[in-house]
């Protein structure tokens, strides 16, 4: 399973790095910024993105609302991990068809949790898919 | 002219219309429509509009001339140019606090990554010995009272490595250095405002009071969302406390 980590700040993508290789995800890359990920995905063949909100020149919810829409991401699972703790950004990136939402400062066990759910769902949705 | 609030009055009687003026041709157009004169009607109409106008304008011109004055009292003396001058400085100081959390934080990491595995490596080697010791004593007895306190001594001590919780300590360690990020968002925002004030002042300073359009840079980037994480005792409207909340507004979402 390939995560890309899209953060600005060097210390968060390495203690995400950390915590997802603790989980056994060993194919991690990273990016510091959404404007670096997006072309990194459209070429890589990730299988989750863990992205910050607030970066310099595309945000979080920019980056989500581009993969949602790119006809070859727009399945990518998308996990906000983020400081932003306002209803109103939540609010939006629900709307924007996030799969999970961590605030900061978070916890391991918080992040294998948000984790198991999102590939639980996807796995729910693949069998109702086949039935 | 200066009225009652020490404010300067630019309009003069007769650009400012009085009430009286404004109900005498409300009336008479009343009138003219009751006697079916809508062409004369609509003409005091206009009229009135164009009042209207005059004194908006009149009104206008009284604020661009307060704004004008307002601004030529300020001091714009070498004391706002020494101020102007330290702002680069203030953000030069604030980017390497930034750097030097960065560093710590990243110095931090490193040692943790390197104690981590040798602490799995601990637990997982006594674990081994733990159980090839209790195979020995199981198969070969205890030999002698010499022996015995030696293997109660080693039992004691492969448990002390087992559950020595130095994995679970590094990993909150490792948790903790999350600080440099929220403090670094906080203050890279810091530093933006900052940086658009002095903009600011360079723009007064440069005598053109009315320019200041280019000074829009903090703030919302797209929909009025704010970025940047919440400062307890500044930014508590509207934020959620914890991870609970944030998974029952989510559920309210299909989540």
């Amino acid at each position: 399973m390939k995560v890309l980590i899209v953060d600005d700040f060097s210390v968060m993508r390495r203690i995400i790095k950390n915590l997802l290789r603790e989980l056994g995800f060993s194919s991690i890359s990273e990016a510091d910024d959404g404007k670096t990920a997006l072309p990194m995905l459209q070429q890589g063949s990730f299988d989750l993105v863990i992205s910050d909100w607030n970066m310099p020149l595309m945000t979080g919810i920019e980056l989500l609302r581009a993969i949602r829409a790119d006809q070859r991401l727009q399945a990518m699972p998308v996990l906000l991990v983020t400081a932003e703790n306002k209803r109103e950004n939540i609010i939006h990136a629900a709307q924007a068809g996030v799969n999970g939402y961590i605030v900061k400062p978070f916890t391991a066990a918080t992040l294998n949790d948000k984790l198991t759910r999102i590939f639980e769902r996807i796995a729910a949705e693949k069998a109702q898919a086949i039935q | 002219m200066v009225d009652s609030n020490g404010m300067q009055q630019l309009g003069s009687g007769s650009e400012i219309p009085d009430v009286k003026d404004i109900l005498e041709k409300s009336r008479s157009m009343v009138t003219l429509l009751e006697q079916g004169q809508t062409d004369a009607a609509v003409q005091l109409l206009n009229e009135l509009a164009r009042m209207r106008e005059r004194e908006l304008f009149a009104e206008l011109g009284r604020l661009t001339r307060h704004l004008h004055d307002a601004l030529k009292s300020v001091r714009l003396g070498d004391e706002v140019s020494e101020l102007v001058n330290e702002f680069p400085d203030a953000r030069q100081r604030l980017g390497y606090v930034v750097r030097l959390t960065e560093e710590a934080a990243n110095k931090t990491l490193s040692i943790i990554e390197g104690l981590i595995p040798k602490a799995e490596a601990v637990s997982s080697q006594a674990e081994q010995l733990l159980e090839q010791l209790q195979t020995f004593e199981s198969t070969a007895g205890v030999v002698n009272s010499e022996t015995a306190a030696l293997h109660t001594g080693l039992r004691h001590y492969l448990k002390m490595q087992i559950n020595s919780g130095w994995h679970e300590a590094l990993s909150e360690i490792m948790m903790a250095q999350d600080f440099q990020d929220i403090t670094g968002q906080i203050i890279q925002r810091v530093s933006l405002l900052v940086g658009d004030i002095e903009m600011g002042l360079v723009d007064i300073l440069r005598k053109n009071p009315f320019a200041g359009e280019e000074s829009s840079r903090i703030g919302a980037r797209e929909q009025g969302l704010e970025m940047g994480p919440a400062v307890p005792g500044i930014d508590d409207a509207d934020r959620l406390d914890n991870q609970d909340d944030v998974d029952q507004l989510l559920m309210e979402y299909g989540f």
